[in-house]
């Protein structure tokens, strides 16, 4: 029966992992597509084929963990709201899955589509990261030690969280997905805010990556919180 | 009758939108196995009762059980053993007519294909067409199919004829009971049809404002409500009601009520406590005028409340 929920919430956010996979790949080839001009056309110093593929992974992996995130927003947002808006809740409500059947589809489906997206954005710094110390290079736009670490991982992984509890949070509440996914995106603002304004207010001073742990720990409570709630509010809401 | 007995149970059912009551201390019992229509005008709580049946709605208070289980608590259990059309189907438009039929077969414990199949071809179904091409008679024919096809003990039919022409709503009538009404199973069907309600059911309920006012049989209908007339003698007006009067009327010295349940006593009792003359005409109703004469009574009876 989940499989069947799950293949039917897979078609309902049919167009938004669609725009996933065409922006996932968008990310590299228009990456592929800029470095190429910079290298023909502008005469940019890239030296090897390898500088090149290292330089396009790691372009592509920045700018799509930030597009994962987008995309944790709008799934999030859209994922109970969408059944809502043309009220096919009502059809769905009197057929045998429960509440929480469908809820875990809803969240096999968003969480499942967003881990994988940012999966294979951090393997691609990853690959940056570890090949390197094998590549000669004297280019300024790749870094010495690499784009991925651990915390810079779990950072992302933790501020999506809060992104996607955000906006389930609100979607849980609405008919349409505007409001949730604009929610979802300002969640990061909040947690930022939350740990800005009690580090003055403790007068707790931190830097570097105690300040990055302090912000990943704060993002993955909010997600967490943020989540529950979303999910709690979802079977127990009068529906539609 | 025992839990057992009853596909349908509520007792006291409460619910409130706002100010507006849409179900007052509603209290109904369908026994198992026959065809139950509820009748009633727009805004009579039909489809409200029906919600709350179905879970959609939780109740403010009393209770309801669906073959004797808690209607508000939704369990796969329960969901296999009812089917149910609502008068707007909300099926996944972006789905085709297989992609619908495919995707509730695969919930359901009891599917049957076959009569599945043989509904399709009846209703001339196009497999291919997406729900959202469907015209409104097609998209209905959809539900029934849908409602129909995991053989459910109880089927619960939300107005499911209404807005559809007189063909496909006799044809959707006739496939119901031929594919549900077999003595076994339970039809609970809610119209404001009452030529549909009168066709196939065993028993009518004549649900106005938020109460069922009436219940029986057809034939118990016609035999305990009667219209009895009355001329009134010159310049005076009834003065004593009986509590049996569900509706009245007076044009100029013709006073006409209407009797539930009517018996010859309170016909006498009301001669002797009225200015009238001591003849009374009483005229047998249909099942159209009883229901028109108990909902407009139940509107004299809250205008007089609201005035009081």
């Amino acid at each position: 029966m989940i499989l069947t929920l799950i293949r039917k919430d897979f078609r309902l956010l049919r167009n938004y992992w669609r725009s996933a996979v065409i922006a996932t790949v968008g990310c590299y080839a228009v990456n592929a597509i800029m470095i190429t001009w910079l290298t023909h056309y502008q005469a940019v110093e890239m030296q090897s084929l390898a500088v090149r593929s290292l330089l396009i992974l790691q372009a592509g992996s920045t700018v799509g963990n930030g597009v994962a995130v987008l995309f944790a927003a709008l799934l999030a947002g859209s994922v109970f709201t969408l059944e809502r808006a043309d009220r096919s809740a009502e059809f769905l409500a009197c057929l045998p899955p429960t509440r929480r059947d469908n809820l875990i589809s809803k969240m096999v489906v968003v969480f499942g589509t967003t881990i994988i997206m940012f999966l294979i954005h951090i393997f691609a710094g990853v690959i940056v990261t570890y090949m390197l110390p094998y590549v000669r290079t004297t280019t300024q736009l790749l870094p010495s030690n690499g784009p991925v670490t651990l915390m810079g991982a779990l950072s992302i992984l933790a501020f999506a969280f809060s992104v996607a509890g955000g906006s389930l949070a609100v979607a849980a509440w609405m008919k349409s997905n505007g409001v949730p996914i604009l929610c979802g995106l300002l969640t990061p603002i909040l947690v930022v805010s939350f740990v800005s304004s009690s580090s003055y207010l403790l007068g707790i001073k931190s830097e570097g990556i105690a300040l990055q742990m302090r912000m990943t720990t704060a993002a993955a409570v909010f997600g967490c919180v943020l989540t529950y709630c979303g999910c709690y509010w979802y079977l127990t809401r009068d529906e539609p | 009758m025992t839990d057992s007995d009853a596909a349908i149970k509520t007792r006291d059912l409460c619910k409130s939108f706002g100010k507006v009551q849409a179900c007052r201390e509603l209290s109904i019992e369908v026994p198992k196995g026959i065809t139950y229509g509820l009748l009633g005008p727009n805004g009579a709580g039909k489809s409200t009762l029906i919600r709350m049946l179905m879970g959609l709605h939780q109740s403010d208070s009393g209770t309801a059980e669906l073959l004797g289980q808690p209607a508000n608590h939704h369990t796969a259990e329960l969901a296999n053993r009812v089917g149910y059309v609502p008068e707007l189907h909300f099926i996944y438009r972006w789905m085709t007519v297989n992609e619908a039929i495919g995707f509730v077969s695969r919930l359901y414990n009891d599917w049957d294909s076959t009569l599945a199949d043989s509904l399709l071809d009846k209703f001339e179904l196009p497999r291919k067409k997406r729900v959202s091409s469907l015209s409104k008679g097609m998209t209905a024919k959809l539900g029934l199919l849908l409602g129909l096809s995991h053989t459910p003990e109880l089927l619960i039919l939300d107005e499911p004829t209404s807005g559809l022409d007189p063909i496909i709503r006799e044809d959707f009538l006739e496939s119901v009971l031929q594919t549900h009404a077999d003595g076994e199973r339970t039809v609970f069907f809610s119209s404001h049809h009452v030529d549909d309600v009168e066709r196939v059911s065993d028993e009518v309920g004549i649900m106005a404002d938020g109460q069922l006012a009436l219940e029986g049989s057809v034939e118990h209908l016609r035999q305990s409500v009667k219209r009895v007339s009355f001329v009134l003698e010159d310049g005076k007006l009834p003065s004593a009601l009986h509590e049996s009067i569900i509706h009245q009327k007076v044009d100029r010295r013709q006073w006409t009520t209407t009797l539930s349940p009517y018996s010859p006593e309170a016909v006498q009792e009301l001669i002797a406590t009225n200015d009238v003359q001591p003849t009374a005409e009483v005229i047998d109703l249909n099942l159209e005028e009883i229901f028109k004469d108990v909902v407009r009574g139940k509107s004299q009876t809250s205008a007089r409340k609201a005035a009081a």
